[in-house]
């Protein structure tokens, strides 16, 4: 109850301040029993599960608004929710607020889906619609907004975020501002290491590229996840010390300031032409491992127990992290496998010289 | 790939040093180099590895040359071709061809097949630790065969360990069965902060709740407090009840009182007010009457006392003006008249203390004594002048008495001085400072002391110098007069000498050379003489002709049969012919032989002449140079040679150079003496004319006297000026003296004169002005004394003239009224004045009292017209009222106003008693107090009172349990807290997500490693089994026959087999054999390798400190084995090693890194 007690003493604030909030519930507050212990302030309209049109009190003399809204109480919407709108007003300006796919996002369950010609078409000036983080504006016979979200959580919801601010003005023109609301922005970075052949030489890139990343970015804070790419000769020590390099790159993010780096992704390779001669131990090793060991079955079963056993253990919400059906689990147990057995030979190898020849 | 040439050419410790491995050998490819220690071992194999790899950013090897200077060569044999390189410090292109221009480093690295730096030295290079770390990983190996096979080739003698390592990091996370896992730690961390969050947030039905019961406590308080309002308002109407009672109880008593009062009736206005006013009236009138009774009583008896004193009165007047006229001065004068008297006395004493001071006491007129102002004041200014002139006298006296001392003294001094010598003119004084100033400048004794002491110094260093020619016979006059050949003649000689010095040399090396060669030549010249060439003509000879033979043979016959020895014959001649031109080779050769012989022996003559040339030239020179040395020192040349000579003709430079010093030094001295003689008759001379006759003394002691001299003269001259001075200044004071003695005669004489004018001047002896000054002043006093006398006595003299006046007149009057006229005037005076007062005064009472009577009547006729007045309003109020006096009326009227009151008191009953009961009207509440029983009220309010608390304390109760409710509510709050427990639970998650991945990736990896070297185990293992075997048995010098695998748990394990049967596991093998049987796998190892097609410089850095003798020879076995398919190279500091090498491996090539005595390193072959 704490945070939603919290959200209902900022839209009193709102209320205080004489600004009308017209809310919508979404496929996650429906099942929510939180919101119904709520008391708004009068300013606040929550609409319900029929839709309704609610006139915003102005003078006279001014071109009335009025604000169409729907609530859906289900968590799947597997069809359109447009034709259940009220019709629009005449002489006035409609604004529509719905949640929905539209034509469908990457990445997103269908739910209340509607093409963004209907929308258009449906004789509202601005639609404002929610549940794709991702903003999207289209200007046609009608404004419509996706507006995203003020803050990313994670690498994937990577990007500058935003709210808009709308003004309809007196001859009834729409304009639509974007706002930069995001206190910390995800960012994914590549650095290719090709060609860096000494250490401080890639701990130098590293904090360019993160520089580059910081110079671009408006927002306050930057989280960056790096991704190591390329052929080269240090590809062995990168990941024997990737936590070194990791610390390197917390290191140069701290003197750019205001910049943070979340992870490392390695998918680097040793320089390309060596050629392997016989008798080098260590690169039939590498050549028996990708040739021999990790196609072959007794390895994968392996390798599979030891997934099915971790996830059991798993906390509930982890328990796709393993891959949701076993063609996900395989492809990502073989990716594992593959990516553990270059560190680990990697480690091997790179250890060696270390106190011993003489 | 192998190493043909090390060059070292700046690098550690070495400049331009190389090591010649030489082209590849036929048979094993094995090296050793030997270098004590700090030789450089070690730099080599970095060496080596740095010309492969590249020189790193910070190599220790840059001490003795710098970054930029260093520089390593090599050539090396490469897919069977030699190639140069070279290696320098840079950052890019640091890798030279022979032509030092830049290569790509995969020009080197290529041959290496991607194997690097760390690699090449695991793999292919061995030293005492390793070796140690070796025999300890098969301890850790536990015997494991694939990680033993494996770690041997690659040289990872840690991979156990590591593998080991990885498996713990892997297992922190997650390990079955396991309780302290990393997962189980996020897992915990989880389950807090879910119950965390369970402890601060509010769930929706809690919430539910909590509103319920904010919302019943506050219905229940409001319904209790509504109950509570009930109850007081009861309570509140009982109390009124109760109140009103009493009121009606004393209502009904006034009632009760009113009854027994007189109806109003109506009276006219005012009455009330009137009848007290005449009440009063009539009291007020009764006192004022017996008043004015009494006043008129005592009135009458004052008047009757009064006496009256006309006679008094009429003398009034004039007594009055008398005492003011006279009898105020006599008032005074009664009291100052002794004063004054006694101030006259005085003032007459005064006057004669004066005269007796001025000596005149027995004078009558003090008056006459007085002087004029005129003659006064010149006396004064006479004075005034005295002792000025007397001061001036004193002072001229004295200053002349002092200058005349002085005089004196200055004589007496010019006496004293003049009995010394002679006294100097002036010129004479001049000349002998000039001369005296020179000395002081010049100071020629000074200059003869140095000078003597450098003849000395020169003296000494001439012997010195004589003393390094020692075996010179004669002086160094003698010496300088030698002549000697000049340097450039010396020069010549030395060069000279060295020509043939070394075209000596050069002959002698060429007569040796060319014997050789002479020998040389004669010797193949046998021997080609040897093969015998003779019959090889002959033979020739003859097969020719039997080819001829053969030839006509065949072609007369054209048969097989003579084809055949035709074609015989043609390849015997054929033989002939070759051998024949063989030996024309030889016969050239001959010719050739003997051309070069000839040419030889010529030049050998040649030489030999140059070189007997040389040698007499060298001889010439040498006698040149002796003749010349024992021209000067005999025997020197033979001792020192050219570079004696040199020496002993330097140090006679040195001798004249000292010679020359010395002379100059003497002559320094003899110029000092002169100069000081001059200066000794210069200054004798001088003297001399002045009278002076100073014989034989010093110069310093001349100067001294001449000095002295001087001074005195300079003194005589001061004192006869200071004479002169005196003299004059004596003169002046003798003046001044006379000019002060006229002044004071004047004085004397006018002062005379002056006295003489008055009686001062009387007497023989004029006064001093001291004197007459004092008489002066006692005259001046002595006027206004007698002034003041004079003033008094009039005075007294008036004021007694006024007192007699005034008694007359006193007298008289008394006597007119009556009184006595003798006694005091004072009294009687009194007297007088007091009964005129008496009289006065009475009279004036007397006319008050009149007045006072008649007021007094005309108030008794106002206070009767009122009392009638007053009179005929009574009657008329008394008649009103029907009664008979004012009092009686006066109680009537109260009463009347009482029952007024009590009605007024009545009705304000009535109205309190219906509002309290809050009654439409009286009568109701009335009626409502009439049907009350008290008694039960007063029940019914003890009731309500105890219902009424009750209800307070449940009213607090509820409203504390309202605000409890309300509380419970608003502590739901609103705020971030439980959003931030969300987002840390989401961290967790993602750690969690982490881990698990990492988890799996490190797992698989490992499983993958593992498998890998199970199969590269069994792939290499026969091969590198049977090498291993053997290598260990022979290191072993057949005390463990071989190896063998055994399966076991994991996979197989290494055991040894010892001879004639037995075998232990691999741990279980003492340090010593482990070491040994690591070097074993080794060795296999590297026979691996190069069974692959390649092979690359194998180099271990004396690993055999723990080896004895016997050993060693294996190890150096085993070596040799490997550098039968490979370069081995070993390096060592322990000599004995090198024959045990020689012994196994006969081709071994032992290379030494030695030192010489000047620091250079000599590298030498030794085979």
């Amino acid at each position: 109850m704490k945070t939603a007690r919290f959200l209902a003493t900022e839209l009193k604030r709102l209320d205080e301040a004489g600004i009308r909030v017209f809310i919508i519930r979404g496929n996650h507050d429906a099942l929510s029993k939180i919101t119904a212990e709520l008391i708004l302030p009068d300013g606040v309209k929550l609409f319900r599960g029929r839709a309704e049109a609610v006139e915003i009190a102005r003078a006279p003399g001014e071109r009335p608004v009025v604000v169409h809204g729907l609530s859906f109480q289900k968590p799947l919407a597997p069809e359109s929710l447009l034709p259940s709108y009220r019709p629009p007003v005449e002489g006035a300006v409609n604004i529509g607020l719905m949640h929905t796919s539209l034509d469908g996002a990457a990445g997103h369950d269908v739910y209340a889906p509607c093409r963004l010609a209907d929308l258009d078409a449906a004789g509202f000036r601005y639609w404002a619609l929610g549940h794709v983080h991702q903003r999207v504006v289209h200007e046609g016979a009608a404004t419509v907004v996706m507006a995203g979200i003020p803050q990313g959580r994670d690498i994937n919801e990577a990007g500058a975020k935003s709210v808009s601010l709308v003004t309809v003005r007196d001859d009834g023109a729409i304009t639509v501002e974007e706002r930069m609301t995001g206190i910390a922005e995800f960012r994914r970075v590549t650095l290719d290491a090709t060609g860096i052949t000494e250490w401080t030489e890639l701990v130098a890139a590293l904090g360019r590229r993160l520089g580059e990343e910081r110079a671009l970015t408006q927002t306050p804070h930057l989280v960056a996840r790096v991704a190591i790419t390329g052929a080269t000769p240090l590809a062995w020590r990168i990941r024997r010390d990737s936590d070194l390099l990791k610390a390197e790159a917390d290191q140069a993010a701290t003197a750019l300031g205001r910049a943070h780096v979340e992870k490392l992704e390695l998918s680097i390779g040793p320089a390309a032409g060596a050629a392997p001669i016989a008798g080098d131990a260590l690169g039939e090793l590498a050549r028996l491992v990708a040739e021999d060991v990790l196609p072959s079955e007794s390895f994968r079963s392996t390798v599979t127990g030891a997934a099915a056993q971790l996830r059991g253990l798993l906390p509930a919400e982890l328990r796709d992290l393993l891959g949701a059906d076993e063609a996900a689990s395989e492809a990502l147990l073989a990716r594992l496998a593959a990516e553990g057995s270059e560190e680990v030979l990697a480690r091997i190898e790179a250890d060696a010289g270390s106190g011993e020849g003489g | 790939m192998r190493i043909e040439r090390l060059g070292l050419t700046r690098y550690g410790r070495f400049t331009d040093h190389a090591l010649d491995f030489g082209p590849k050998p036929a048979g094993a490819d094995f090296h050793l180099v030997y270098g004590p220690n700090e030789a450089g071992k070690s730099t080599t194999l970095a060496a080596w590895l740095d010309l492969l790899y590249g020189i790193g950013t910070q190599s220790p090897y840059s001490f003795l040359h710098p970054y930029a200077t260093m520089r390593i060569d090599a050539v090396l044999e490469m897919g069977g071709a030699e190639r140069r390189f070279a290696r320098i410090k840079r950052p890019q292109a640091s890798l030279l061809d022979g032509a030092d221009q830049p290569l790509p480093d995969a020009a080197i690295l290529a041959e290496l097949g991607g194997i690097g730096r760390d690699a090449y030295k695991a793999m292919f290079s061995l030293d005492e630790e390793t070796l140690v770390a070796g025999g300890e990983s098969i301890l850790a190996s536990r015997g494991d065969l694939g990680q033993l096979l494996f770690s041997a080739s690659a040289g990872l003698a840690a991979l156990t360990r590591r593998l080991d390592a990885l498996k713990a990091s892997a297992e922190t996370f997650h390990k079955p069965r396991a309780h302290k896992t990393g997962l189980a730690e996020l897992k915990g961390r989880l389950a807090t902060l879910r119950d965390e969050r369970a402890a601060i947030d509010t769930l929706a039905a809690d919430h539910h709740r909590l509103t319920a019961e904010e919302a019943a406590a506050d219905a229940a308080y409001r319904e209790a407090v509504a109950k509570r309002g009930e109850v007081k308002a009861r309570l509140e109407r009982v109390l009124r009840i109760l109140a009103a009672l009493p009121r009606r109880d004393a209502m009904a008593e006034l009632v009760a009182r009113r009854a027994g009062l007189p109806a109003p009736a109506m009276l006219p206005a005012g009455l009330a007010e009137e009848l007290p006013r005449l009440q009063a009236l009539e009291v007020e009138l009764a006192t004022r009457s017996a008043a004015l009774a009494e006043e008129a009583e005592t009135l009458a008896s004052e008047r009757a006392a009064i006496v009256e004193d006309p006679a008094a009165l009429a003398l009034a007047d004039r007594f009055d003006a008398l005492q003011e006229t006279l009898g105020s001065r006599e008032r005074s004068a009664a009291l100052d008249l002794p004063d004054r008297r006694q101030q006259l006395s005085d003032a007459g004493h005064a006057v004669a203390t004066l005269l007796r001071r001025l000596g005149r006491q027995d004078e009558e007129r003090p008056g006459a004594l007085l002087i004029d102002t005129a003659r006064a004041a010149r006396l004064d200014a006479l004075i005034d002048a005295r002792s000025g002139i007397e001061a001036q006298l004193e002072a001229a006296r004295a200053e002349e008495g002092a200058s005349a001392a002085r005089l004196a003294e200055a004589e007496g001094a010019l006496a004293a001085s003049a009995g010394n010598a002679a006294p100097l003119d002036a010129a004479a004084a001049a000349e002998l400072r000039t001369i005296l100033a020179m000395i002081r400048s010049d100071d020629p004794e000074g200059a003869l002391a140095r000078a003597t002491a450098e003849a000395r110094r020169s003296e000494t260093r001439l012997g010195d110098a004589m003393a390094l020619l020692a075996p010179f016979p004669g002086d160094a006059a003698a010496l300088a007069a030698l002549i000697t050949p000049s340097p450039a003649m010396i020069a010549d000689w030395r060069s000279r000498r060295q020509r043939a010095e070394a075209a000596l040399v050069q002959y002698s090396a060429d007569a040796v050379r060319l014997a050789n060669e002479i020998a040389r030549l004669q010797a193949e010249a046998e021997a080609l003489a040897a093969r015998s060439s003779a019959r090889a003509e002959a033979e020739a000879e003859a097969a020719r002709i039997a080819r001829d033979a053969a030839w006509t043979a065949h072609r007369e016959r054209l048969d097989l049969a003579s084809a055949d020895s035709f074609e015989a014959a043609l390849r015997r001649d054929d033989a002939a012919m070759l051998a024949r031109l063989a030996h024309v080779g030889d016969a050239a050769r001959r010719a050739e032989i003997a051309t070069t012989l000839a040419v030889t022996r010529a030049e050998a003559e040649r030489a030999a002449a140059l070189r007997a040339e040389a040698e007499a030239e060298l001889r010439a020179i040498d006698e040149v140079i002796r003749a010349a040395g024992d021209a000067l020192a005999p025997g020197l040349v033979a001792r020192a040679g050219l570079d004696g000579l040199e020496e002993w003709l330097r140090r006679r430079e040195q001798v004249l150079e000292a010679f020359a010093a010395a002379k100059e030094a003497r002559g320094a001295v003899a110029m000092a003496e002169a100069a000081i003689r001059s200066a000794t008759a210069r200054l004798g001379d001088a003297l001399a004319r002045t009278g002076d006759k100073a014989e034989e003394l010093s110069l310093g002691a001349l100067a001294a006297h001449a000095e002295d001299r001087l001074t005195r003269w300079s003194g005589q001259i001061a004192d006869r000026q200071r004479l002169d001075e005196r003299r004059r200044d004596q003169g002046e004071r003798l003046a001044a003296l006379k000019a002060a003695e006229a002044r004071d005669a004047a004085w004397q004489a006018e002062w005379r004169a002056a006295l003489a004018t008055t009686w001062l001047g009387g007497d023989s002896v004029p006064p001093t002005p001291r004197i007459v000054r004092d008489s002066l002043a006692v005259l001046g006093e002595l006027g206004k004394a007698a002034e003041k006398a004079a003033a008094l006595a009039d005075r007294i003299r008036k004021m007694e003239d006024d007192r007699s006046a005034y008694a007359a007149q006193i007298r008289a009057i008394a006597e007119e009224l009556g009184l006595a006229t003798d006694g005091d005037i004072g009294p009687l005076a009194m007297r007088i004045g007091s009964r005129i007062e008496a009289a006065g005064a009475n009279a004036r009472k007397r006319a008050e009292l009149d007045a006072r009577l008649a007021r007094h009547g005309e108030a008794a006729g106002r206070l009767t017209l009122q009392q009638e007045s007053f009179s005929r309003q009574r009657d008329t109020m008394t008649e009103t009222l029907g009664v008979a006096t004012l009092a009686e009326g006066a109680a009537l009227l109260g009463r009347l106003a009482e029952r007024g009151r009590l009605e007024a008191d009545i009705e304000a009953a009535r109205r309190d008693i219906r509002k309290g009961l809050e009654a439409t009207s009286f009568d109701e509440a009335e009626a409502v107090l009439a049907s009350v029983d008290r008694d039960a009220l007063a029940a019914e309010r003890l009731a309500l009172e105890q219902e009424s608390e009750d209800l307070d304390q449940r009213c607090r109760e509820l409203f504390a349990a309202k605000s409890k409710a309300e509380d419970r509510l608003a502590a739901v709050g609103g705020d971030g807290r439980v959003a931030a427990i969300e987002a840390a639970r989401r961290t967790v998650l993602v750690e969690i997500e982490e881990g698990a991945l990492a988890f799996l990736r490190l797992t698989a990896g490992i499983t993958a490693a593992e498998t890998a070297i199970r199969l590269y185990r069994e792939r290499h293992r026969s091969q590198m089994m049977m090498r291993a075997s053997d290598a260990f048995r022979t290191i072993s010098r057949g005390a463990y026959a071989g190896l063998t695998a055994e399966p076991a748990k994991d996979g197989e394990r290494l055991i040894a087999r010892i001879a004639g049967g037995g075998s232990r596991e691999a741990s279980e093998l003492s340090k010593g054999t482990r070491f040994q049987l690591y070097l074993a796998l080794r060795v296999a190892g590297y026979h691996e390798f190069a069974a692959g097609g390649r092979s690359v410089p194998f180099i271990a850095d004396d690993i055999m400190e723990s080896f004895d003798d016997f050993r060693a020879e294996e190890a150096f076995r085993l070596f040799a084995g490997m550098a039968a398919v490979g370069q081995v190279i070993y390096l060592t500091h322990h000599r004995h090693l090198i024959p045990i090498a020689e012994s196994v491996c006969p081709e071994v090539r032992i290379h030494r890194l030695d030192r010489t005595e000047t620091g250079e390193v000599v590298d030498a072959l030794a085979s």
